[in-house]
């Protein structure tokens, strides 16, 4: 691990353990959100693919 | 969604007597010592009132309570302010000492039951699928495990040896 990487997984650690330390409240507040916002991500569709037979090579 | 809704729901149900005692467990009780992960439903353990006389478990009591207040069933679940909830007697040694030895916490101003972080720990490890040995694992790195009540519930329960092949799995 590089001292870099050694780094931002101590401040990724010390990050998580801030938010670990707030009040139930407002954690359970923030799951919600994690919630609502993976669910606006499921209910976004896709585009269409490309038509395969349009791009295929001659 | 509002889990805080759901709350005082509970409270009002063990004050009526609907059911006995009840602690938040599961991800969401892990929640109350970690930082927030991702889960779909909520899982309260509970005592129920056996019917006089009788030694027969039931969960009507609760579907009696909740039905009429517009919460609907989901399967095994019953659906309360968006959340999927779960209602568990417990099964085992280990979770029937983690209901009698939960602790309060607040939500907002409203007094909520929750497992230990020792217990959830625990019940983690003899569970033992890979998404509860991440769970201890974080416990672990928050450093939220007393270890002399950890290392006691382990022993209790026959768990040292579950302990020994976590930490193995672990290393390596």
């Amino acid at each position: 691990m590089t001292e870099l990487e050694r780094r931002l997984r101590e401040s990724k650690l010390a990050w998580r353990k801030h938010v670990a330390a707030l009040p139930a409240g407002e954690k359970l507040r923030m799951l919600e959100e994690m919630i609502a916002d993976t669910r606006a991500i499921v209910a976004t569709h896709p585009p269409k693919p490309a038509n395969p037979v349009r791009f295929s090579p001659r | 969604m509002a889990l805080e809704n759901i709350f005082p729901v509970l409270n009002q149900m063990e004050a009526e007597g609907v059911i006995g005692r009840y602690a938040i467990g599961g991800a969401v009780g892990a929640i109350f010592w970690l930082e927030p992960m991702h889960t779909k439903d909520l899982d309260v353990f509970l005592t129920l009132p056996t019917s006089h006389g009788g030694s027969l478990l039931t969960l009507t009591p609760i579907y009696d309570y909740l039905l009429p207040r517009g919460y609907q069933p989901r399967g095994q679940h019953i659906e309360m302010e968006g959340w999927l909830v779960e209602f568990v007697p417990p099964g085992t040694p280990l979770v029937e000492e983690a209901l009698a030895r939960a602790v309060t916490r607040d939500v907002n101003g409203v007094p909520v039951r929750v497992f230990t972080a020792e217990h959830l720990a625990a019940i983690s490890l003899q569970v033992g699928r890979e998404r509860d040995h991440d769970r201890i694992a974080r416990f672990i790195e928050h450093e939220a495990l007393d270890a002399a009540k950890f290392d006691d519930i382990l022993q209790r329960h026959q768990l040292l040896e579950k302990w020994r092949q976590f930490r193995r799995s672990r290393e390596s």
